[in-house]
Order: C-alpha cells, then structure tokens, then sequence
C-alpha cells in the first residue's frame, strides 16, 4: 500500500469541531490545525480554526435569499459551524446542537430525523447520524479546499470518539464517517487517548523520565458537554515502557457548558434582587456574557468582585445596559465547589431516585459533581493486585481548565484522598487545551507510521448477548435471559474468538434479534462465561443486534444451528458472526440503533 | 474607493516584498491576496522541520467589497462596536458608559487579535534606552530634536503590527454592500413583551 502524504485527525466534538494534520514522511511531526472557512453571518465567511458542531437548518426565506451559501455550498444545504451556534438560542426550533451526544443515546432511533429534538412541524428535522456526517462534511470540504493536490480519502485519517462510546455508537460515527468522505479505512481512537498521545508529542522522547513503571495515569478530559474519564497504567515489557488503557469512564453529560449555566442563572438571581427583570433576549445575551467572564472570574486576581453586564439593545446600548457585581468568593463557591465539590474516595454521583418519569431527552448527570464521579471511576477500576486504587499522575483536557482555579481546585481534591505527602503530579501545559485531541490524533497517525509508542488497551469493555433459555413457556412470563459474553474486557484490536458454550438455533426465514449489553466494570468475565442474573449497574443494554436470512439461504430444518464467532479488526471494528455449525455458511450480526418496537 | 485603494497598495508594495508579489499575483490572475494564504497555525516550535508542501492552499474566496467595510460589520456583530461609538454620551455618568465599554472593548480586542494577530513592533519595554537609528518612517518615527552625535533615545511607544489581516470575505453583492448591520425585526411569541 502506498504511504499517505499526511496524518490527519479529526476531533468532532460535542460542541467543537477541528481538524489537524501532520506530514507523514518526515522524521519531525509538525502538527497544524487546518482553518475551516464556515459562515459567521449572512454574506460574510470566514477561516476560524474550530467548527462549531452546530448545525443551522435553512428557512425557505434563508433559501431564497441565498445569503447562507458558501462556494462549494448551495444555499438549500443546512449551515455549519460559527453562523449556527450564533443563532442556536434566537431559533432552536432550527439548529441542531450537540448530535454527538445523541448518537449514544440509545433510547431513540439515531437514523430517524429527530433533531432538532422537539423542534415544530414545519421544520425538516434530520437525524444523530446526518447531523454528525453535515459536520464532518464540511471538514473535509474543508480539506479538500485548501489541499486540492491530496484527497483526504488517500490520507491516513484518525478519527477521535468518546472512551465511553459503546460498540453502536462507534459503529454510527463510523457509517456518519465514511458518508462524509472519510476513506473506509479511517481509525477511530479514544479522545482521552488522543489528549495523552499530544502530551507524548509534545514531551518527546522525554516523557519516559515523567512516568516510570507503576504508574497510574488518570485523564481527565472535560469537554463542552460531556465527561470522560480514562486510566493508563504504565508497564514494562522486555526493557521498555508500555502504557496500558485500563479502563474507561461511562458517558457523563456534564461539562463546561452546564458551569456558563449555573454562573448565567446565578447572575440572573442577583439581578432580580436588585429589581432589574431580564427579559428572553437578555438572558441569552447574559448567559454569553457569564460565558466571557468566567474564564476572569476564575483565574487568580486581587480584585474581589467583577461586573457582568448586559448589554442594552438596539442602539441604544450605553442606556440600556444593566449590570451586576459578582463576587469572586461566590463564583468560587458556585463553580469550583459545585462541580469539583471536596469529597472522599467513597463518595458516589447522586442517582435521581425521585422520579421515576423522566422526559425522554439527553439523560443530563443528576450530579454535576465531577470529583464524585471520578471517586466512583477509580474504585470502581481498583486492580486487586494493587494496593492503591489512587492515580499517580492527571493528565486534565478541555478548555474548562483553562481556569488555574480549576485545576487547582480538582488537584486538591484528587491529592486529599492520598496520604499527606503524596500528590498526584499533573501532567501537561495549559496551552493547547481545545485542540489537544485533533492534534494528538494527527501525531496518533505518524507515530503509528514510524513505530512510535502505543497505548494499547483493546476493547474498553465487555459485551454480551442476551440468549434466553430454552424451557417450558409460562404464559404471561417471558422466558429468563441469560447474558452470554462474546467480548471479554480489553479484546485486542486485529483478533478473533470462537464463543464457546453450547449451540444456538437461528430460527430462518425470520429477523433473529439479540439485546446486546455493555459493562464497565466486569472485567474478569471470559468469553462464553454466562450470566443467569446481573445488577442494572452492572450491564449496561444497548442497542440490539439483528440478522435477516434472505431467501436462498432457508435449509429444511427451519433452523441452523449456530456458535458465535467475534472479531475487533485493527481499525477498532466490531464484527458478531453466526457460523453455522453443519456447514461453511455465516453470517454477520447488524446493531439496530432504531428504536425498540 | 478605488483611487485609495490603489495608493494603499502602492505604499504597500514599496513598504514589502510580500505584498508585492501578492498584488503581481493578482493582476496575473493569480490567487487571491486575502488574508487567508496561511491559515494554518503552527503548534510546534520553530525547529521543527517544515516543507513547502504542509502549507494549505489558497482558498480562493474574494470580497465583493472593501475589507474595511466588512471589518466595521464584524466589529459591530462580534463587540457591538457601532452602537457604542454612535450613541451620544452626554447623558449618562462615567460609571453607565464604563460598564458598557468595558464588554464592547474586552470583545473587540478579541475579534481583532483573532482577524489581525495584534502584538507590539518593537519587543523592548517602553522606557528602554536605545539608539535612534534611521529606519523607515513607517516603522520608527523619532520625536524631538536630534541633536550631535549621541542619537540615543528612549522607547515611548512599542509600536503595533499586524501578523495576519483575516477579515471575513463578503459574499454579498450590489447596494448591500454598504450595509454595516441588519435591521433586527422580531416576530412570533417573542414579539409582544
């Protein structure tokens, strides 16, 4: 196979979209970040090198006005990117906002046009998956623009996906992925992953001097919108270092955003006492406004209270502004406690026991408290050959920590579940915070290239398929599941394994469906190990797996006995085969990520 | 328009090489002298080996109307800049106007240094001791009586430039192009508060 001119990663963030690029044939990596030419307002277009994961849906007016176009682009097409976030709060009935965390919810139909999620009729919604191929297609316009001479589908692309997206999910990005004009043999990497290789990058052959063998590595890589959490253990093999993913955090939909928030509805308050009532357009401006001041708020200053204001409308802005001052101490309080709250190795994330209804939307974390979820990740990951489920080093991503406060505040916390002298050392700068990931992916690609360091890791969890039990039916009462597990823990990338235990007959002629599970935490598990009965929390349902026998392939029996037989390829893809048992023939499982009929 | 234009490029031309063979280029038909040749942004520190070939190509959009419009336009989206500068400010205290300024400046300075990579000329601190050499008016310009020999001065402005000018190209045509910010009409729900 012929050497790609470039790596590329491309980081399709909740809220932000980039993408990077190093040369492959060289013996330096040199990362850039492409700028993405995108609209900022009708008529007007510009180079910014992040893409706003916006997706604006055009009105007819917009159509016919033409003014939302961009070369490459006809006006009929939905806006991407700057001009679609801007205008995300004045009309959310037309813009699709954070599609990535739709695709992983796997309680709706990620192929049906759902979003924007509760938008009116007249409105053409689209689907998780479109939204998320709008957006990686206009990336690799992108590309194509400014490197005519390389077709982004002849270049080694990476790439990066939640640690905590399941098989489905993964499988989503990827059809999203290859629809947008990624090549088929693009490489899907872990965005924790991705941070940790930036940093790989960024200290070259010097990092073997930070971490040594034992070591524990805990990322920390708060996004916009979400959570994720990932641990690398640092081994040696015949000499030379290795790191190990051990484990990966579940999906927690909590992040930056929901701190503009609080501060926004905070500040709201403190108005209100102060007799000034804000109307809608106010608040969207104030929430903006809470957005630009908390990087302020939250870094060291002597100052011991900021104003945030309001703008007026229209021209008449000096008159019409409204202010209020905040105190640092409260922000502080607000912020740094509400979502980095001291707590103890023991502490659990608050469950919402309350209500046993809920909205069908994005499940939002009932417990904004990122410290308590990180206490639960890392007993709930406590290797029993060591003596201290405690990380040795932090490696924190996203823009959210930015904030020195912040990253104090979490080391804090993480440092007082240690004994009094230790500390966990925190790795990395505070630089490239929002493009670590598309860059780390970028150098993921080079590296891979030149034989450069690898974290290997295999699946980030086991699998099992819901088999239910043969036996007399009892009307009324549905059959006893039992979980059989074809993907044990950590599952390297390029192997295959028969799943032992006994036949099953594939009834022909029929759609054949599986529930399909998920767990974190059950490591131990070997394939074929059956479970008869499993804690909610323990294996985690998602979507289906299915099989449609076409006609030809119907024998006499009805059925065909069959084993499964599954596979991770290089690439990270999951394959589920029923290989008959009588002859030669399989055939592949499908997730269904439609909804549950 | 045209005839500053052109006298901005001839000082341009004579001030860089740069721009010169960017204006060449434009009457050879070649690309477009927009501001956004290189957008790609280095990560990795200077030693890093760099080709020719890693750079992005030219993205071959061009404004429809001067740049200098379009920059009012922005400034007025992004800081709100125009409503501040054309309200009267006899009416109000220091205290109204400061809290006002203070978000429209603390925005503008944001979308300049995005579209202009803004940053002193000179490095040295301002106070610094150092010989006023004849240079180019453009970048020094040397205030007082130079007086013998000893043509030592001190720093008392470090300049400004300019790494980049990025300004949003118009896609518009015709009358709107004087157009600096729509009329904001609103409709629906919203509309009787």
């Amino acid at each position: 196979m012929q050497i790609a001119k470039y790596s590329i990663g491309i980081d399709l963030g909740t809220t932000n979209t980039l993408l990077a690029f190093a040369e492959m044939r060289v013996d330096q990596p040199r990362v850039d970040v492409l700028s993405i030419p995108q609209v900022v307002a009708p008529g007007q277009i510009e180079s910014l090198e992040s893409l706003p994961s916006f997706v604006y849906l055009p009105s007819d007016s917009d159509i016919s006005g033409g003014m939302l176009a961009m070369p490459g682009r006809t006006a009929k097409e939905p806006v991407v990117g700057s001009y679609a976030r801007q205008i995300s709060a004045e009309q959310p009935d037309r813009v699709v906002a954070a599609a990535k965390s739709w695709l992983c919810h796997h309680q709706v139909d990620r192929h049906a046009a759902i979003l924007p999620w509760n938008a009116s009729k007249e409105v053409a919604k689209i689907s998780p998956v479109e939204a998320s191929r709008l957006i990686l297609q206009h990336v690799v316009a992108a590309w194509s623009a400014a490197f005519p001479a390389a077709p982004l589908a002849e270049q080694y692309v990476t790439l990066t996906v939640p640690a905590s997206f399941d098989m489905a999910a993964r499988e989503l990005t990827r059809e999203a992925a290859i629809s947008a004009g990624l090549p088929e043999d693009f490489v899907l990497l872990e965005e924790p992953q991705a941070a940790v290789y930036h940093w790989l990058n960024r200290k070259g052959d010097l990092w073997r001097r930070e971490l040594t063998e034992g070591d524990l590595l805990l990322v920390v890589d708060v996004g916009g919108g979400t959570t994720d959490l990932t641990l690398v253990r640092v081994t040696q093999e015949s000499g030379e270092l290795v790191l190990r993913r051990l484990a990966v955090g579940n999906h927690l939909l909590v992040g930056g955003d929901n701190m503009d928030l609080t501060l926004a509805h905070f500040a709201a308050t403190k108005f209100a006492e102060k007799g000034t009532k804000l109307n809608a357009w106010q608040a969207v401006s104030l929430w903006h406004a809470c957005r630009k001041a908390k990087e302020s708020l939250l870094s060291a200053s002597d100052k011991k209270t900021e104003s945030i204001s309001v703008l007026g409308r229209g021209s008449k802005l000096i008159g019409g502004t409204v202010t209020v001052d905040i105190g640092r101490d409260e922000v502080h309080r607000l912020l740094a406690d509400g979502f980095f709250a001291p707590s103890s190795l023991d502490d659990r994330p608050a469950r919402d026991a309350a209500s046993g209804f809920q909205e069908l939307g994005l499940p939002f974390e009932v417990d904004s408290a990122i410290t308590r979820h990180i206490a639960a990740f890392l007993s709930d990951n406590h290797e029993p050959n060591q003596s201290s489920a405690l990380a040795t080093h932090v490696l924190l991503n996203g823009g959210v920590f930015k904030s020195a406060l912040l990253r104090e505040k979490l080391a804090d916390v993480l440092a007082s579940w240690h004994t009094a002298n230790e500390r966990p050392k925190l790795l990395g700068g505070v630089d490239d915070l929002d493009r670590a990931v598309a860059c780390g992916a970028a150098f993921y690609g080079w590296s891979k290239h030149h034989g450069g360091i690898r974290i290997r890791g295999g699946t980030a969890r086991s699998y099992y398929l819901g088999v239910e039990t043969a036996g007399l039916a009892i009307p009324g009462i549905p059959r006893p599941l039992q979980a059989l597990c074809v993907v044990p823990f950590a599952m390297e990338e390029g192997t295959e394994l028969d799943v032992p235990g006994r036949e099953v007959g594939l009834v022909v002629g029929r759609q054949v469906r599986f529930r399909f599970f998920a767990s974190a935490n059950r490591k131990n598990d070997k394939v074929g190990t059956t479970l008869r009965d499993w804690d909610e929390t323990e294996l985690q349902e998602t979507a289906p797996m299915e099989l449609t026998f076409s006609a030809e392939e119907t024998p006499q029996e009805g059925y065909v006995p069959v084993r499964f037989h599954s596979r991770v390829s290089e690439l990270g893809v999951f394959e589920l085969w029923c290989n008959s048992t009588k002859d030669d023939q399989r055939w592949k499982l499908e997730f269904n990520v439609r909804e549950d009929s | 328009m045209s005839i500053g234009l052109a006298l901005k490029a001839f000082v341009a031309v004579l001030s860089s090489k740069e721009t010169a063979q960017r204006i060449r280029q434009v009457f050879q038909g070649g690309d477009s002298p927009s501001g956004s040749t290189d957008p790609a942004k280095s990560l990795e520190h200077s030693s890093a080996t760099t080709s020719e070939s890693v750079k992005p190509a030219v993205v071959a959009f061009q404004s429809s109307r001067s740049d200098a419009l379009t920059l009012l336009s922005t400034l007025q989206r992004e800081a709100r800049f125009l409503d501040l500068v054309g309200e009267s400010l006899d009416s109000y205290d220091d205290a109204q106007v400061g809290a006002a300024a203070r978000e429209v400046i603390r925005d503008c300075r944001k979308s300049l240094d995005r579209m202009f990579a803004i940053s002193s000329l000179d490095d040295r601190e301002e106070g610094t001791t150092c010989k006023a050499e004849d240079t180019c008016a453009l970048r020094t310009r040397i205030i007082g009586n130079n007086s013998g020999t000893n043509n030592s001065g001190v720093i008392v402005h470090r300049g400004w430039k300019a790494s980049q000018c990025a300004v949003p190209v118009w896609t518009g045509a015709g009358e709107d192009q004087l157009v600096l910010a729509p009329v904001e009409i609103e409709v629906g729900s919203h509309a009787n508060r």
